[in-house]
């Protein structure tokens, strides 16, 4: 009887029993083709989103700048939007709830919607679907995988679209705040100089009255109330702001481009084969191992 | 002579794998400077006749015979083509393609001349391993003690190392905490949870926890299987110490390789003896204990996020893994450097791994050099091929292996001469 032995003899044992590796790797193979058969596949692609250059805002820009020159404030860039506004949005819009909400409103609402699911769960599968990276200024990478078809192609399809609808909101949003603060503003600034002149007629007399004329009070009134803009600078700015329209903000902020959706198995197949090929093996080498260990008893029991 | 020797040495071997040379800027080049400058030195003192200076029944002897040169050559080629591959992409940096193997050129040439003292070298090792071990236990007790303020002692890897480490690159000023030099303790990827404490891990001098198990493993292991020490107090102090910092580095790549390591060598010791009763019931023993431990903690396992974290199909470490063992797999992301520079790469892994078959197959035996061989390329296969074998630390062990099938078998840990 040998008493030592070596990685030969295992090897040897391992030759003799190569029928047990082969039943192994066709049954686990088998199990790995009907888990992968039965995994629902996934669908993914990559979205990049630019924000469009500065061109593309050039009415929003000058509309802004006329307000602020019209109602006389000093203009600081920080209160401009523009192209880093945008970027700014999109930063914060894939980390807010609400926007994911909206997606999912949309998804909802359109004809790639067949009732399946709730908005509830649309709104987590849209939210777990996509991953934001945003290394260069102004471009960010989407990567999307999701396991419903239909979300796929929506998204791949209407993404950029509903971007672009919530900056526009945001900035047609803000853009009207500033024209009616400023409306507010001037209109204030306005009534105050009429009153104040109004109140220099009455307390004054006629220090205030147009020199050279010989119309009464009331009727300097009357004209004052009937052309404010001759006496009032703020009245003026009032009217030429009241007569700027606000730009159209349903302007593509975005540029973006798509690569196809890949439908793919949940599982890789390489990975499916290298871990059948890999879990084969193992148990072979314990099948092997217990069969010796019985053998030996077998053998010192007869002994 | 022999100091200086000893400091190229430990030199060589700590490039890349610590960040301690790292330190210092354009440090390929003083290391390439410092190994010719010790070979002119060596080679004018011919200390490559002092014979006597060998510990013949520890350290393997290398025999200058032509077929010896091929083979210690041989990885070298590989290593070569390998990076010419990678030179082909734009953005690879030649210069540093070319130092990195004129390095481990000469360092192979410092070896073979400086052979006489391959025995003060493996001890340095040891003693550079169980400082750097000590240091970094003692930074991390002053840590979680809380004993003394660390506020100044924040540090960034790669602006302290011009780069060379890019770890932490865009992590901010306090990925890690560098407690007067110990060692350093992992800030930057937070406090990670293990069976329901939750600590952070230290690397010593090394860049991460992997990276610094990588180092202290052979270690570990010549201490376990060698006999580099007389002194077993000593032997058994500076073990323990390793294994604490190990634990605390707690690197899950690590400790799985060790696992599969141990349990490989289990099952060949089993094997190859036939079973003997107190071994076998010892192991199945163990083996019991373990398993009724892991079902007992399995909860609490399950909630550690030092495993979860890992063992996540989406985790970066294991998609890293996965890509690296399938990287012949076609992917329309993978240019033909990368097929090529692979191809070169698991070239290299392979003669690895035929200098460890060709050690247990046909001369029947294994040496603990062979061991080390064996446990750093299981080590690498959690995805960090590409950056241990590169390593002139990773080569050493290789010589020392291609040295030991050639000369005595007096170091032998597992060995069998002849049927009975």
């Amino acid at each position: 009887m040998n008493k030592k032995r070596d990685l030969v003899d295992f090897l040897i044992l391992l030759e003799c029993k190569k029928n047990i590796f082969y039943t192994l790797f066709a049954l686990i193979t088998t199990i790995f083709i009907i888990i992968l058969l039965n995994l629902n596949p996934t669908y993914s692609f990559k979205k990049e989103l630019t924000v469009s250059s500065s061109n593309a805002f050039s009415d929003i820009y000058q509309y802004q700048r006329n307000v602020f020159t019209i109602a006389k404030a000093t203009i600081d860039t920080k209160d401009i939007i523009g192209r880093d506004s945008a970027d700014n949005i999109i930063m914060t819009l894939f980390n807010d709830g609400n926007f994911y909400k909206e997606i999912a409103k949309e998804f909802i609402d359109s004809k790639f919607n067949n009732g399946e699911l709730t908005s509830i769960q649309v709104e987590n599968l849209i939210t777990d679907s996509i991953q934001v990276s945003h290394n260069i200024k102004w471009r960010y990478v989407l990567e999307i995988e999701t396991e419903n078809e239909s979300i796929a192609y929506f998204i791949h399809s209407n993404l950029d679209e509903i971007v672009d609808k919530t900056i526009s909101k945001k900035f047609l949003n803000y853009i009207t705040k500033l024209r009616s603060n400023s409306i507010g503003l001037l209109s204030s600034l306005a009534d105050y100089q009429i009153e104040k002149i109004k109140l220099g007629i009455l307390d004054l007399s006629n220090n205030a009255k147009p020199s050279n004329t010989s119309i009464s009070t009331e009727q300097f009134l009357t004209i004052l109330n009937q052309t404010p803009h001759k006496y009032s600078s703020a009245y003026s700015s009032l009217k030429a702001l009241k007569r700027t329209e606000i730009p159209n903000t349903n302007i593509r902020y975005t540029v973006s481009s798509s690569s196809r959706v890949d439908k793919s198995s949940s599982m890789n197949i390489y990975l499916a084969f290298f871990l059948s090929v890999f879990f084969s093996i193992f148990l072979y080498l314990i099948y092997v191992l217990s069969y010796d260990l019985k053998q030996q008893i077998t053998i010192r029991k007869g002994a | 002579m022999k100091i200086l020797n000893v400091l190229v040495f430990l030199y060589s071997i700590s490039v890349t794998a610590l960040i301690i040379p790292s330190l210092v800027p354009k440090t390929s080049i003083i290391l390439l400077f410092l190994i010719l400058f010790s070979l002119v030195l060596n080679l004018l003192m011919q200390t490559y006749n002092k014979v006597s200076e060998y510990k013949s029944s520890i350290c393997p002897v290398f025999y200058t015979t032509y077929r010896n040169f091929i083979y210690l050559i041989t990885p070298i080629i590989i290593l070569f083509a390998w990076v010419v591959t990678l030179s082909f992409d734009e953005n690879a940096n030649k210069i540093a393609y070319i130092g990195m193997i004129l390095v481990h050129s000469t360092f192979l040439l410092f070896i073979i001349i400086t052979r006489a003292y391959t025995f003060l070298y493996l001890k340095s090792y040891i003693y550079l391993v169980f400082i750097m071990s000590l240091l970094g236990i003692l930074a991390s007790l002053l840590f979680s003690l809380g004993i003394l303020d660390f506020s100044g002692h924040y540090v960034n890897l790669n602006e302290m190392t011009h780069g060379a480490f890019s770890r932490d690159e865009n992590l901010g000023e306090e990925s890690y905490l560098f407690p007067y030099g110990l060692g350093l303790i992992l800030l930057g990827s937070g406090k990670l949870s293990l069976f329901g404490m939750e600590f952070y891990r230290i690397s010593g001098w090394a860049h991460e926890p992997t990276s610094a198990t990588l180092f202290i493993a052979p270690a570990i292991i010549l201490l376990i299987h060698g006999n580099i020490f007389k002194n077993v107090f000593f032997k058994y102090l500076m073990l323990l110490t390793i294994v604490i910092f190990w634990l605390l580095a707690m690197s899950v790549g690590s400790l799985l390789s060790f696992l599969v390591f141990y349990g490989l060598l289990t099952v060949y010791f089993l094997y190859t003896r036939l079973y003997p009763l107190k071994s076998s019931l010892t192991v199945l023993l163990l083996t019991l204990i373990a398993i009724i431990t892991l079902i007992a903690g399995i909860d609490l396992l399950l909630h550690s996020t030092i495993f979860t974290t890992k063992f996540n199909l989406e985790s970066e470490t294991m998609r890293k893994a996965i890509n690296e063992l399938l990287w012949f797999v076609p992917g329309s992301d993978k240019s033909m450097i990368f097929y090529f520079s692979h191809l070169f790469l698991w070239s290299l892994i392979g003669y690895f791994l035929m200098i460890i078959s060709v050690s247990v197959l046909f001369l029947k035996y294994v040496n603990v050099y062979v061991l080390i061989l064996f446990y750093l390329v299981l080590h690498s296969m959690k995805g960090s091929q590409e950056n241990v074998f590169i390593l002139v630390f990773t080569f050493y062990w290789l010589y020392l292996a291609l040295f030991s099938l050639e000369s005595n078998e007096n170091f032998l840990i597992l060995n069998r001469k002849s049927h009975e």
